[in-house]
Protein backbone atom coordinates (compact mmCIF):
# COMPACT_ATOMS: atom_id res chain seq x y z
CA UNK A 1 0.00 0.00 0.00
CA UNK A 2 1.54 3.24 -0.54
CA UNK A 3 1.38 6.73 0.98
CA UNK A 4 -1.77 7.74 -1.58
CA UNK A 5 -4.18 4.63 -0.24
CA UNK A 6 -2.84 5.20 3.53
CA UNK A 7 -3.64 8.78 3.05
CA UNK A 8 -7.14 8.33 1.59
CA UNK A 9 -7.63 5.24 4.12
CA UNK A 10 -6.75 7.83 6.93
CA UNK A 11 -9.20 10.50 5.56
CA UNK A 12 -11.63 8.19 4.67
CA UNK A 13 -12.25 6.99 8.51
CA UNK A 14 -12.65 9.65 9.59
CA UNK A 15 -16.10 9.21 7.80
CA UNK A 16 -16.78 6.87 10.46
CA UNK A 17 -17.98 9.28 12.64
CA UNK A 18 -20.99 10.64 10.52
CA UNK A 19 -23.30 8.10 12.79
CA UNK A 20 -26.87 9.04 13.76
CA UNK A 21 -26.01 7.85 17.45
CA UNK A 22 -27.71 5.19 19.14
CA UNK A 23 -31.47 6.71 19.75
CA UNK A 24 -32.18 6.42 15.86
CA UNK A 25 -31.19 2.61 15.99
CA UNK A 26 -33.79 2.17 18.67
CA UNK A 27 -36.40 3.77 16.93
CA UNK A 28 -35.04 2.25 13.25
CA UNK A 29 -35.59 -0.90 14.88
CA UNK A 30 -39.13 -0.30 16.72
CA UNK A 31 -40.37 1.36 12.73
CA UNK A 32 -38.71 -2.03 11.37
CA UNK A 33 -41.10 -4.08 13.49
CA UNK A 34 -44.25 -2.21 12.91
CA UNK A 35 -43.67 -2.02 9.40
CA UNK A 36 -43.24 -5.90 9.41
CA UNK A 37 -46.56 -6.28 11.12
CA UNK A 38 -48.25 -4.52 9.60
CA UNK A 39 -46.79 -6.56 5.90
CA UNK A 40 -47.31 -9.56 7.62
CA UNK A 41 -50.71 -8.62 8.33
CA UNK A 42 -51.94 -7.48 4.99
CA UNK A 43 -50.42 -10.34 3.28
CA UNK A 44 -52.47 -12.94 5.48
CA UNK A 45 -55.71 -10.37 4.30
CA UNK A 46 -57.35 -11.73 1.37
CA UNK A 47 -58.18 -9.69 -1.59
CA UNK A 48 -61.26 -8.56 -2.37
CA UNK A 49 -62.26 -11.34 -4.96
CA UNK A 50 -60.98 -14.06 -2.61
CA UNK A 51 -63.81 -12.95 -0.06
CA UNK A 52 -66.68 -12.64 -2.45
CA UNK A 53 -65.52 -15.84 -3.12
CA UNK A 54 -65.59 -17.45 0.52
CA UNK A 55 -68.69 -15.58 0.73
CA UNK A 56 -70.91 -17.35 -1.62
CA UNK A 57 -69.04 -20.50 -1.02
CA UNK A 58 -70.74 -20.09 2.82
CA UNK A 59 -74.17 -19.24 1.54
CA UNK A 60 -73.98 -22.56 -1.11
CA UNK A 61 -72.47 -24.71 1.99
CA UNK A 62 -75.66 -23.82 4.28
CA UNK A 63 -78.05 -24.68 1.68
CA UNK A 64 -77.87 -28.25 2.43
CA UNK A 65 -79.56 -30.58 0.01
CA UNK A 66 -81.14 -27.88 -1.70
CA UNK A 67 -78.33 -26.46 -2.93
CA UNK A 68 -78.48 -29.01 -5.85
CA UNK A 69 -81.74 -26.88 -6.77
CA UNK A 70 -79.97 -23.68 -7.40
CA UNK A 71 -77.92 -25.76 -10.44
CA UNK A 72 -80.77 -27.53 -11.56
CA UNK A 73 -82.68 -24.56 -11.56
CA UNK A 74 -80.07 -22.41 -13.12
CA UNK A 75 -79.68 -24.86 -15.98
CA UNK A 76 -83.51 -25.28 -16.78
CA UNK A 77 -83.96 -21.31 -16.61
CA UNK A 78 -80.88 -20.84 -19.60
CA UNK A 79 -82.20 -24.05 -21.62
CA UNK A 80 -85.93 -22.66 -21.49
CA UNK A 81 -84.29 -18.71 -22.21
CA UNK A 82 -82.30 -20.57 -25.14
CA UNK A 83 -84.90 -22.25 -26.46
CA UNK A 84 -87.41 -19.09 -26.56
CA UNK A 85 -85.13 -17.27 -28.49
CA UNK A 86 -84.52 -20.00 -31.22
CA UNK A 87 -87.94 -20.14 -31.36
CA UNK A 88 -88.75 -16.74 -31.73
CA UNK A 89 -85.91 -16.14 -33.94
CA UNK A 90 -87.61 -19.16 -36.00
CA UNK A 91 -90.47 -17.52 -36.79
CA UNK A 92 -89.44 -14.04 -37.33
CA UNK A 93 -87.33 -16.04 -40.32
CA UNK A 94 -90.98 -17.51 -41.28
CA UNK A 95 -92.78 -14.42 -41.38
CA UNK A 96 -89.85 -12.43 -42.90
CA UNK A 97 -89.89 -15.80 -45.95
CA UNK A 98 -93.49 -15.39 -46.28
CA UNK A 99 -93.74 -11.61 -47.08
CA UNK A 100 -91.16 -11.98 -49.48
CA UNK A 101 -92.74 -13.99 -51.47
CA UNK A 102 -96.28 -12.50 -50.53
CA UNK A 103 -97.98 -15.67 -49.14
CA UNK A 104 -100.08 -14.69 -46.32
CA UNK A 105 -98.91 -16.83 -43.56
CA UNK A 106 -100.65 -19.23 -42.58
CA UNK A 107 -101.54 -18.93 -39.02
CA UNK A 108 -104.66 -20.63 -38.24
CA UNK A 109 -104.96 -24.47 -37.62
CA UNK A 110 -105.37 -26.14 -40.88
CA UNK A 111 -108.09 -28.80 -40.26
CA UNK A 112 -109.40 -31.57 -41.48
CA UNK A 113 -112.46 -34.14 -41.79
CA UNK A 114 -112.25 -37.85 -41.58
CA UNK A 115 -115.15 -39.66 -41.62
CA UNK A 116 -115.58 -43.02 -39.35
CA UNK A 117 -116.75 -46.01 -40.46
CA UNK A 118 -120.50 -46.37 -39.10
CA UNK A 119 -120.03 -49.25 -36.96
CA UNK A 120 -121.85 -50.32 -33.99
CA UNK A 121 -120.46 -49.61 -30.82
CA UNK A 122 -120.75 -50.74 -27.26
CA UNK A 123 -121.30 -48.90 -24.33
CA UNK A 124 -118.10 -47.96 -22.77
CA UNK A 125 -116.49 -47.23 -25.97
CA UNK A 126 -116.21 -43.82 -28.30
CA UNK A 127 -119.34 -41.92 -27.24
CA UNK A 128 -121.15 -40.40 -30.43
CA UNK A 129 -120.20 -43.33 -32.78
CA UNK A 130 -121.36 -42.59 -36.40
CA UNK A 131 -119.95 -38.91 -36.14
CA UNK A 132 -117.35 -37.13 -37.82
CA UNK A 133 -114.38 -36.35 -35.56
CA UNK A 134 -112.79 -32.88 -36.36
CA UNK A 135 -108.87 -33.82 -35.58
CA UNK A 136 -106.16 -31.33 -35.81
CA UNK A 137 -104.04 -31.71 -38.97
CA UNK A 138 -100.59 -31.88 -36.60
CA UNK A 139 -102.36 -35.46 -34.95
CA UNK A 140 -103.23 -37.16 -38.55
CA UNK A 141 -99.84 -35.90 -40.04
CA UNK A 142 -101.67 -34.25 -42.80
CA UNK A 143 -100.87 -31.27 -44.31
CA UNK B 1 -23.23 -38.92 8.72
CA UNK B 2 -20.02 -37.54 10.43
CA UNK B 3 -19.13 -35.44 7.24
CA UNK B 4 -22.53 -33.79 7.70
CA UNK B 5 -21.73 -32.93 11.44
CA UNK B 6 -18.40 -31.72 10.42
CA UNK B 7 -19.74 -29.56 8.04
CA UNK B 8 -22.37 -27.95 10.12
CA UNK B 9 -19.81 -27.39 12.99
CA UNK B 10 -17.80 -25.92 9.96
CA UNK B 11 -20.35 -23.65 9.19
CA UNK B 12 -21.14 -22.73 13.03
CA UNK B 13 -18.02 -22.14 13.24
CA UNK B 14 -17.25 -19.36 10.40
CA UNK B 15 -20.49 -18.02 10.75
CA UNK B 16 -21.48 -16.64 14.39
CA UNK B 17 -25.47 -15.64 13.23
CA UNK B 18 -25.95 -19.40 12.05
CA UNK B 19 -28.14 -19.83 15.12
CA UNK B 20 -29.86 -16.97 14.63
CA UNK B 21 -30.34 -17.41 11.56
CA UNK B 22 -31.73 -20.44 12.24
CA UNK B 23 -33.94 -19.81 14.52
CA UNK B 24 -35.31 -16.59 12.02
CA UNK B 25 -35.62 -19.05 9.51
CA UNK B 26 -38.00 -21.25 11.59
CA UNK B 27 -40.25 -17.99 12.71
CA UNK B 28 -38.83 -16.59 15.09
CA UNK B 29 -39.42 -12.69 15.08
CA UNK B 30 -37.29 -11.70 18.11
CA UNK B 31 -34.43 -13.88 16.09
CA UNK B 32 -34.60 -11.67 13.53
CA UNK B 33 -34.85 -8.61 15.55
CA UNK B 34 -31.42 -9.54 17.22
CA UNK B 35 -29.73 -9.33 13.70
CA UNK B 36 -30.99 -6.01 13.04
CA UNK B 37 -29.75 -4.60 15.96
CA UNK B 38 -26.57 -6.52 15.36
CA UNK B 39 -26.34 -4.94 11.25
CA UNK B 40 -28.04 -1.88 11.45
CA UNK B 41 -24.89 0.55 12.23
CA UNK B 42 -22.67 -0.99 9.85
CA UNK B 43 -25.55 -1.21 7.14
CA UNK B 44 -26.47 2.47 7.67
CA UNK B 45 -22.65 3.53 7.34
CA UNK B 46 -22.57 1.62 4.14
CA UNK B 47 -26.24 2.61 2.63
CA UNK B 48 -25.56 6.72 4.10
CA UNK B 49 -21.83 7.03 2.75
CA UNK B 50 -22.97 5.69 -0.38
CA UNK B 51 -26.28 7.76 -0.97
CA UNK B 52 -24.52 10.95 1.17
CA UNK B 53 -28.72 11.30 2.36
CA UNK B 54 -30.11 10.45 5.48
CA UNK B 55 -33.14 10.27 4.17
CA UNK B 56 -32.91 8.13 1.76
CA UNK B 57 -30.62 5.71 4.13
CA UNK B 58 -33.46 5.44 6.57
CA UNK B 59 -35.62 4.28 3.52
CA UNK B 60 -33.12 1.93 2.04
CA UNK B 61 -32.00 0.35 5.25
CA UNK B 62 -35.60 -0.18 6.07
CA UNK B 63 -36.30 -2.03 2.51
CA UNK B 64 -32.65 -4.05 2.96
CA UNK B 65 -34.16 -5.83 6.21
CA UNK B 66 -37.58 -5.83 4.97
CA UNK B 67 -36.39 -7.95 1.97
CA UNK B 68 -33.30 -10.00 4.14
CA UNK B 69 -36.68 -10.84 6.31
CA UNK B 70 -38.45 -11.98 3.56
CA UNK B 71 -36.14 -13.97 1.89
CA UNK B 72 -34.41 -15.39 4.91
CA UNK B 73 -35.62 -18.64 3.73
CA UNK B 74 -33.50 -19.16 0.62
CA UNK B 75 -30.64 -18.08 2.80
CA UNK B 76 -29.22 -21.22 2.39
CA UNK B 77 -25.41 -20.85 4.42
CA UNK B 78 -23.44 -20.73 1.51
CA UNK B 79 -21.67 -17.56 2.88
CA UNK B 80 -21.80 -15.73 5.88
CA UNK B 81 -25.40 -14.00 6.67
CA UNK B 82 -23.33 -10.60 7.19
CA UNK B 83 -21.67 -10.94 3.61
CA UNK B 84 -25.84 -11.47 2.33
CA UNK B 85 -27.14 -9.02 3.86
CA UNK B 86 -24.39 -7.04 2.63
CA UNK B 87 -24.65 -8.14 -1.33
CA UNK B 88 -28.54 -7.16 -0.15
CA UNK B 89 -28.03 -4.04 0.47
CA UNK B 90 -25.04 -3.22 -1.25
CA UNK B 91 -27.35 -4.58 -4.56
CA UNK B 92 -30.46 -1.87 -3.44
CA UNK B 93 -28.05 1.01 -2.80
CA UNK B 94 -26.47 0.86 -6.39
CA UNK B 95 -30.17 0.07 -7.68
CA UNK B 96 -31.39 3.03 -6.29
CA UNK B 97 -28.24 5.40 -7.09
CA UNK B 98 -28.91 4.39 -10.93
CA UNK B 99 -32.79 5.67 -10.80
CA UNK B 100 -32.03 8.53 -8.02
CA UNK B 101 -31.22 12.00 -9.58
CA UNK B 102 -27.63 12.76 -8.55
CA UNK B 103 -28.65 15.21 -5.72
CA UNK B 104 -24.35 16.91 -5.04
CA UNK B 105 -23.71 19.12 -2.43
CA UNK B 106 -25.88 18.37 0.26
CA UNK B 107 -25.65 19.83 3.69
CA UNK B 108 -23.65 17.25 6.31
CA UNK B 109 -25.50 16.77 9.62
CA UNK B 110 -23.27 17.88 12.53
CA UNK B 111 -20.35 15.37 13.51
CA UNK B 112 -20.19 13.43 15.98
CA UNK B 113 -17.90 14.72 18.28
CA UNK B 114 -15.54 11.73 18.85
CA UNK B 115 -13.67 12.77 15.89
CA UNK B 116 -11.87 14.95 18.19
CA UNK B 117 -10.66 11.93 20.24
CA UNK B 118 -9.68 9.93 17.31
CA UNK B 119 -6.05 8.85 16.99
CA UNK B 120 -5.62 9.44 13.07
CA UNK B 121 -7.65 12.63 13.30
CA UNK B 122 -4.98 13.86 15.78
CA UNK B 123 -2.72 12.51 13.67
CA UNK B 124 -3.34 13.84 10.67
CA UNK B 125 -4.06 18.06 12.43
CA UNK B 126 -0.48 17.59 13.94
CA UNK B 127 1.32 16.75 10.62
CA UNK B 128 -0.81 19.00 8.23
CA UNK B 129 -1.12 22.49 8.18
CA UNK B 130 -4.06 23.31 6.20
CA UNK B 131 -5.92 20.39 8.71
CA UNK B 132 -4.88 22.39 11.53
CA UNK B 133 -6.61 25.53 10.49
CA UNK B 134 -9.92 23.61 8.86
CA UNK B 135 -13.07 22.88 11.10
CA UNK B 136 -13.73 19.82 11.59
CA UNK B 137 -17.11 20.78 9.75
CA UNK B 138 -15.26 21.55 6.38
CA UNK B 139 -13.01 18.70 6.62
CA UNK B 140 -16.28 16.79 6.70
CA UNK B 141 -17.40 18.58 3.86
CA UNK B 142 -14.80 18.29 1.63
CA UNK B 143 -14.45 14.23 2.42
CA UNK B 144 -18.39 14.13 1.33
CA UNK B 145 -18.03 16.40 -1.62
CA UNK B 146 -14.67 14.20 -2.92
CA UNK B 147 -16.70 11.04 -2.21
CA UNK B 148 -19.57 12.62 -4.64
CA UNK B 149 -17.24 12.90 -7.31
CA UNK B 150 -16.55 9.09 -7.37
CA UNK B 151 -19.05 6.89 -9.79
CA UNK B 152 -21.27 4.74 -8.07
CA UNK B 153 -19.28 1.44 -8.00
CA UNK B 154 -15.90 3.34 -7.11
CA UNK B 155 -17.68 4.63 -4.24
CA UNK B 156 -19.12 1.66 -2.75
CA UNK B 157 -15.60 0.13 -2.94
CA UNK B 158 -13.88 3.12 -1.01
CA UNK B 159 -17.16 2.69 1.63
CA UNK B 160 -16.15 -0.88 2.44
CA UNK B 161 -12.08 -1.05 2.17
CA UNK B 162 -11.46 2.84 3.30
CA UNK B 163 -14.22 3.75 5.75
CA UNK B 164 -15.53 0.15 7.07
CA UNK B 165 -11.96 -1.46 6.91
CA UNK B 166 -13.05 -4.81 5.30
CA UNK B 167 -10.45 -6.53 3.56
CA UNK B 168 -10.73 -7.18 -0.60
CA UNK B 169 -11.69 -10.63 -0.30
CA UNK B 170 -15.01 -9.78 1.38
CA UNK B 171 -15.64 -6.65 -0.44
CA UNK B 172 -14.85 -9.13 -3.65
CA UNK B 173 -18.06 -11.53 -2.60
CA UNK B 174 -20.15 -8.89 -1.46
CA UNK B 175 -20.08 -7.20 -5.16
CA UNK B 176 -19.19 -10.34 -6.53
CA UNK B 177 -16.51 -9.15 -8.41
CA UNK B 178 -12.59 -10.68 -8.57
CA UNK B 179 -10.16 -9.57 -6.02
CA UNK B 180 -8.16 -7.66 -8.95
CA UNK B 181 -11.16 -5.99 -9.41
CA UNK B 182 -11.40 -4.76 -6.12
CA UNK B 183 -7.87 -3.22 -6.19
CA UNK B 184 -8.21 -1.97 -9.28
CA UNK B 185 -11.14 0.15 -8.84
CA UNK B 186 -9.75 1.36 -5.28
CA UNK B 187 -6.71 2.42 -7.03
CA UNK B 188 -8.30 4.37 -9.42
CA UNK B 189 -10.93 6.15 -7.10
CA UNK B 190 -8.01 7.04 -5.20
CA UNK B 191 -6.23 8.76 -7.66
CA UNK B 192 -9.18 10.47 -7.80
CA UNK B 193 -9.35 11.03 -4.49
CA UNK B 194 -6.12 12.37 -4.32
CA UNK B 195 -6.56 15.22 -6.52
CA UNK B 196 -9.84 16.32 -4.65
CA UNK B 197 -8.03 16.04 -1.14
CA UNK B 198 -4.18 16.21 -1.62
CA UNK B 199 -4.05 19.60 0.19
CA UNK B 200 -4.83 17.68 3.32
CA UNK B 201 -2.21 15.08 2.14
CA UNK B 202 0.26 13.81 4.91
CA UNK B 203 3.93 13.07 4.51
Amino acid sequence: MNDTDDNCQMLMRLKRYETPGEQYFEDFLTEFQARRTEESSYAQQPSPFDQWKAKVNDWYQELGYGKWAVPAGSFAAIAITVFALAAKQSHEASEVKHAASGEQPQTEEATIEVKLPNVPMTPGTLPNSGSSYVLPASTSGAQ
Amino acid sequence: MPALMSDTRRKKKTDPDLDLVTRSQSGDTAAFDELVVKYSPKLYGLIYHMTSNREDTNDLLQDVFAKAYKSINKFQGKSSFYTWVYAIATNMTLNFLKKRNRRRGMSLDDVDSAIEHDQEFIEITSKSDPVRETYIGELQKKLNEAMQTLSDNHRAVVTMYDIQGMPHTEIAKILNLSEGTVRSRLFYAHRQLQTQLGEFWTG
